[in-house]
């Protein structure tokens, strides 16, 4: 008897807990908050841990534990208020994030988000701005471009066809790049002629600044 | 600008986002890159998805804090043990467990932590010493009356000097196979023991070493440095206690509350080997002096009363007084963790929480 939990526990100990970092890093984006991050990774886990039979051997254990992980959240973290609380803070990142073009210097194009992306400054400018952009885009997004999952994978953990998971990512990104246009262009990662257009249909009050600057 | 025919690209939007992603086949993806190459619309959209993918993967990744992970474990712990208990409830194998005679509460760990929330995983409805009541607390084989004490002594040992056989660990794995058939562990009484032997010989035969860590102070012989005498433990009976570091990871205030009327705290320490490729973590738990004393045997070890014993689940604790705080210092989790069953009362383990003494004690030596 002690023997059948005893394996369960070194198989849960060997494939899903070195899951824990990229768990940990998924819920942080979607609870927004750290503490309740832990609060979810653990739910989640010890849910997975109670279920771990019907993890099928072979198959993506991240994908599984991204699963558990998304349904705990919708069932218990997930309150409505939160959900506004989303659209508000996107109102609001618009603006502030597009202000900062009016600084932007043009400059020569380097080579690529790479060479810049260490800095702290853009992380937590990136963080921001994926944790803006509505739930699904970002469920999405952080699936596909932080874990580097298929779309099959993703399509199974948001429990929707490929189809939805590829016009969700493809507005996510869109979204996440009208974010982070003009910190790039600031930045000297885009070029401002490519920028200009993208920047106006963000922030008026960029080229207002712009026109005072 | 663009020379392409446009109406390709109806054809390529429902396959663009794909391409981006590298879903499509190999003639698909070049078909697609060939339109893109010459389509500056669709080669505007692509780029832009794929920066922002590049800046998404370049950024550095969230790890799970510590305190995240000794969480789970501990829950983990938890769950293993409260499906162990069903398991043991099915196969109605089950016997009242055997009272212990020195009238502890036995549901209660001796400072009476809250049943409902075991701070550190204590088995919340067991005595965390949980010595089997019936065995002499050094381990004295059960099938050898002659060597067997009475009550008296065990309340009051004598040193046993060379009780140990080479036959111990033998002994120790059938006492553990026993234990997991449904029993209360009998092992811990020998490892208890064993670690007595060692221990109390040290004290008896050689004055205990006084050294300080301030070679300045060694004179007045006012502060005794276990360290030392952790060091004549190796010289003397190989208990080997490797140089490990001891770090505090965090300590915590318990509140008081119906089950638990004074206040005490919880210190986490972390035990990292010479190859500082592991880490245990080492709990003490401190209260106020004058609570109800665990079952264990007094060691005298840098001039301290210490009692060495083992919880239920088979966990060494050293409980001690000092400075009128009880400490009852053991391992945090489930034991054992990643050892062998049959390593399970080594005195290596002793040793670690011995370690974290040692740390303690300099430590207060320091700040005197």
């Amino acid at each position: 008897m002690s023997t059948a939990r005893d394996t369960t526990r070194a198989e849960f100990e060997q494939l899903a807990l070195p899951q824990l970092d990229a768990m940990y890093g998924v819920a942080l984006r979607l609870t927004r908050n750290p503490a309740e991050a832990e609060d979810l990774v653990q739910d989640a886990m010890v849910r997975a841990y109670r279920f771990w039979n019907t993890f099928k051997q072979g198959t993506s254990v991240k994908a599984w534990l991204f699963t558990i992980l998304r349904n705990t959240f919708i069932n218990g973290y997930h309150q409505s208020n939160r959900r506004r609380s989303a659209r508000a803070d996107l109102a609001s990142q618009l603006p502030s994030l597009g202000s900062q073009a009016a600084l932007g210097q043009a400059s020569a194009p380097t080579g690529g988000p790479d060479a810049m992306m260490s800095e702290r400054v853009t992380r937590e400018r990136i963080v921001t701005a994926l944790e803006a952009i509505p739930e699904d885009y970002r469920m999405a997004v952080i699936l596909a471009d932080l874990e580097g999952l298929a779309y099959k994978e993703i399509a199974e953990i948001m429990d929707c066809p490929i189809g939805t998971v590829m016009s969700r990512l493809h507005r996510g990104r869109r979204l996440l790049y009208k974010l982070l246009l003009d910190h790039a262009v600031e930045l000297g990662w885009i070029e401002r002629e490519t920028s200009n257009e993208n920047a106006k249909t963000i922030d008026f009050a960029t080229y207002r600044n712009r026109g005072s600057a | 600008m663009t020379t392409h025919d446009r109406s390709e690209c109806s054809t390529i939007a429902p396959v663009l986002q794909a391409y981006i992603d590298h879903e499509l086949t190999g003639t698909e993806q070049e078909r697609v890159a060939g339109h893109i190459d010459a389509c500056s619309d669709c080669r505007a959209t692509t780029s832009e998805q794929l920066w922002v993918r590049a800046a998404l993967r370049s950024i550095e990744r969230d790890r799970a804090p510590n305190s995240l992970r000794l969480r789970l474990a501990e829950t983990l712990d938890r769950e293993d043990r409260e499906g162990k208990k069903d398991a043991a409830r099915a196969s109605s194998l089950e016997q009242a467990p055997p009272q212990p005679p020195w009238g502890v509460e036995p549901n209660q760990p001796p400072w009476g932590v809250e049943p409902n929330q075991p701070p550190w995983g204590v088995e919340p409805n067991q005595p965390p010493w949980g010595v089997e009541p019936n065995q002499p607390p050094w381990g004295v084989e059960p099938n050898q009356p002659s060597e067997t004490l009475d009550r008296k002594d065990r309340r009051n040992p004598q040193p046993v000097i060379g009780r140990t056989r080479p036959s111990f660990g033998h002994h120790v794995w059938g006492a553990v196979q026993s234990s997991l058939k449904g029993g209360l562990a009998m092992i811990p009484a020998a490892a208890v023991g064993l670690a007595l032997f060692f221990l109390t010989r040290s004290d008896t035969e050689t004055p205990p070493l006084v050294v300080s860590l301030d070679p300045s102070s060694v004179a007045d012989g006012s502060t005794p440095n276990p360290k030392n005498q952790a060091t004549h433990l190796e010289n003397e009976r190989g208990i080997a206690p490797r140089p490990r570091r001891v770090e505090l990871v965090d300590a915590r205030i318990d509140r008081a509350n119906s089950a638990e009327p004074q206040r005490g705290a919880q210190l986490r320490y972390r035990v990292v080997d010479r190859d500082g490729a592991s880490g245990r973590h080492v709990i003490d738990r401190q209260r106020p002096a004058g609570g109800p004393s665990p079952l264990g045997v007094p060691v005298a070890f840098g001039g301290e009363r210490l009692l060495l014993g083992h919880a239920e689940d088979g966990l060494p604790f050293i409980h001690f007084e000092r400075d009128g705080v009880a400490h009852w210092v053991s391992f945090e989790g489930r034991w054992p963790q990643a050892t062998p069953m049959g390593a399970m009362a080594d005195d290596e383990s002793f040793a670690v929480l011995f370690d974290v003494i040692v740390h303690q004690a300099s430590f207060d030596a320091t700040r005197r």
